[in-house]
């Protein structure tokens, strides 16, 4: 720990002191791009072999990837260039979930992108989410939210904590390979946020009341994407109120149950091809083995599921940011104003410039987190900062295309306004980028208190 | 079914624009940071002979490709759409710095020592041509090679269970069905456009192709394997006289009436 904060006083300060200068020659820290964080002793980075050297190599760049890496890159983006963007613009008038396409996607593996192939699932790694999330997204971002609810927020759970029976009868038929009686591809949702708490998750309201072979579920949740289309459901709720936020717990609720019905679908600015309402759970039975976890963990279970899904929703905005680049950029090449293509202005290039700045930035956030998460460290953090910079960049991009674009990025003909009307949600959902300032503050001055 | 042997060609993406580069002389394209993939046509066999191995189990797909050692991603693009082993020949960077160094007969004269090693190839599927080259050569050079029967520009191959196929191919008047019988020697066959549209690999295909084997070999090594002359295969049979960009379209001229435009055509000997 010591040696890594004084990695950091070096690169920061410049000159460090001796002890931490002698410290730093003795390590094989110098070979490293970059360094874990806090979660190793200076013993074991100085015994490091070439193999662990090697695994913690970072990848920046595209043509730095190992070939598997490349082929979901180009796989999904020949997927998106094909599928979804010819079609994204009429989802997004029309409201109308893209059934076929997800479909596709589903077929493709990446309905199920992390899970074991014990479940059915494709077995690949954070970075290859990451990668697969940025390209679909660049298609359509709302097949990009479908995508990243489906498998951050209602597999990871279940995956990382629920029991193996739970995960037979929850996963398996949810990777994307299986089909319900009615040939319908099988979804799930992730039920947290209420009408009465967002980012506000500790105070849950929804109650789970244990009932001897059964809990029965009470209460309302908000926001819920993919709510028409899922079958089942992660909903937590509170099975203790006295222990305030260590009393929710987490449960997997069959959406066909008896009390459960759904809330009107909301009409929203953008993502309109995904379905957004409320989950409404009126003396819900389920069994006693739906509990994910523990009693009481449901509070850890929303938290580490939630950094997780952060990289998903910064890919997803990564796409939004690379798309509207690239819409931008080709209008600036053949638009002509003043004699010449738009392009050749100095206010264009600036513009041009910025959004590039921010989404490579924001890229190299994201393929950090993804790294850390691949490599087993913490990754809350980098996850927090990838999501606040990536949605940030995206309403930024968004925002310039149009300006590019002028009044041929204000009507539809252009899908510039499209993705400017996207952008908008990925600073909130998943942690509003307020809620992840705090949770980069807190970590940051966590790890300065521990030093003094 | 046996084997199918499924040649493929890592060349310039077809979305790329072409800049011609004449630093490197009268023939020269420029290929840095230029994207490369696998050539369309080729994507279209391979998509082809895993429809094949699908309806006939036991089949096995062998891709094989000649070049520099990028090759081996082109091979496994191959193995993510279910071909089940690849074979690279590798050259150097100076050899295969573009399409004019190695040629169809060079190709033809290694696929040819390739199936005859092989042994139990049934079928080889080509693209009907590379869309860098675009001579569409090596498939009709490799039959003669082989002595075995050819269709090319196959727009529909059914097998027979006598393990003949027949073949609908693309001409420029209509479309022709031929069948070639089997024989003893494997069917060579190049597949055109409206064959089929290859398949996306699919994630759980990408993380297999990664396991598939792909054996590694040096162009020289094959040759001397071959019994083959080095330098008869460097040798460019074709030569690339001047390579071009087309000139910029000229203006069109307006005309007054019907008459006037019929007076054009006519002038121009496009009318009678």
């Amino acid at each position: 720990m010591r040696l890594s904060l004084a990695r950091r006083f070096h690169s920061k300060l410049g000159a460090p002191a001796a002890a931490t200068r002698a410290a730093i020659a003795s390590s094989n820290y110098s070979t490293l791009p970059s360094h874990n964080r806090g979660t190793t002793t200076p013993a074991q980075h100085h015994s490091s072999n070439l193999s662990s050297l090697l695994s913690s190599r970072k990848y920046t760049t595209y043509s730095q990837l190992p070939s598997e890496h490349q082929m979901v890159y180009e796989m999904c983006r020949k997927f998106a260039e094909e599928e979804l963007m010819p079609n994204a613009g009429k989802w997004d008038q029309k409201h109308e979930f893209p059934t076929d396409a997800v479909d596709k996607l589903a077929e493709l593996g990446l309905m199920g992108i992390n899970c074991s192939s014990d479940h059915n699932g494709s077995e690949l790694d954070a970075l290859s989410y990451a990668i697969a999330m940025e390209e679909i997204s660049r298609g359509c971002a709302s097949v990009g939210v479908i995508m990243s609810a489906h498998n951050s927020l209602y597999l990871y759970p279940i995956d990382a904590f629920g029991s193996d029976d739970l995960k037979e009868r929850y996963i398996t038929p949810y990777t994307g390979h299986e089909r319900d009686e009615n040939g319908r591809l099988n979804i799930g949702c992730f039920g947290l946020s209420e009408p009465g708490n967002g980012s506000d998750a500790g105070a849950a309201s929804t109650t789970a009341k244990d009932d001897g072979d059964e809990w029965i579920i009470n209460g309302t949740k908000a926001w819920i994407t993919n709510a028409h289309e899922a079958s089942a459901a992660i909903v937590f709720a509170t099975t203790d109120k006295s222990l305030k936020h260590k009393g929710i717990s987490a449960f997997v609720v069959p959406m066909n149950a008896p009390g459960f019905s759904l809330g009107a679908k909301e009409d929203k600015l953008g993502i309109r091809a995904s379905s957004t309402s409320n989950l409404i759970m009126e003396n819900v039975r389920i069994p006693k083995s739906n509990l994910i976890g523990q009693p009481g963990e449901g509070f850890k279970i929303a938290m580490q599921t939630l950094d997780g899904g952060r990289i998903g929703v910064a890919g997803q905005a990564l796409g939004i940011a690379s798309a509207s680049i690239d819409c931008a950029v080709k209008y600036a090449l053949e638009r002509n104003a003043f004699g010449k293509p738009i392009a050749q202005l100095q206010s264009i290039q600036n513009k041009i410039s910025q959004m590039t700045v921010a989404r490579d930035s924001a890229r190299l956030l994201t393929w950090r987190a993804a790294q850390m998460k691949d490599n087993g460290e913490k990754y809350t953090r980098e996850a927090a900062m990838a999501k606040l910079a990536a949605s940030e960049a995206a309403t930024m991009c968004a925002h310039q295309a149009i300006q590019i674009l002028g009044g041929m990025g204000y009507v539809t003909e252009m899908p510039a306004e499209r993705y400017y009307r996207d952008a908008r949600i990925t600073e909130i959902y998943e942690g509003t980028s307020e809620v992840q300032h705090l949770v980069i503050a807190g970590d940051v001055l966590k790890e300065y208190k521990q030093l003094y | 079914m046996r084997k199918i042997l499924v040649p493929i060609k890592r060349v310039i993406d077809y979305a790329q624009k072409i800049r011609v580069d004449s630093s490197k002389g009268p023939q020269g394209v420029q290929l840095k940071n230029v994207k490369m993939s696998m050539n369309p046509f080729c994507e279209i066999a391979v998509e082809e002979a895993i429809q094949l191995k699908e309806k006939n189990k036991g089949a096995e797909v062998v891709a094989i490709s000649v070049g520099p050692k990028q090759c081996t991603e082109t091979i496994r693009t191959a193995l993510a759409m279910g071909a089940d082993r690849g074979i690279h020949i590798e050259t150097k960077p100076d050899v295969r710095g573009d399409y004019v160094d190695l040629q169809p007969w060079a190709i033809a004269s290694l696929l040819k020592g390739v199936v005859e090693k092989e042994d139990a190839v049934d079928l080889v599927l080509l693209g009907k041509q590379s869309i860098d080259s675009d001579c569409g050569q090596t498939g009709p050079l490799l039959a003669g090679l082989l002595n075995a029967p050819q269709a090319t520009f196959a727009a529909n191959i059914e097998r027979g269970d006598d393990g003949s196929f027949t073949v609908e191919r693309e001409t420029d008047t209509g479309t022709e069905t031929i069948k070639l019988n089997a024989c003893g020697k494997p069917a060579v066959i190049t597949c055109d456009l409206r064959l089929n549209t290859p398949r996306y690999p699919t994630m759980p295909n990408i993380m297999k192709a990664k396991k598939k084997p792909v054996n590694t070999i040096s162009l020289e090594d094959m040759v001397k394997e071959l019994g083959l002359d080095l330098d008869e295969v460097l040798t460019p049979q074709n030569e690339v006289v001047e390579v071009y960009e087309p000139p910029p379209r000229k203006e069109g001229e307006t005309v007054g009436s019907i008459d006037e435009l019929l007076g054009k055509l006519k002038e121009k000997g496009l009318v009678a």
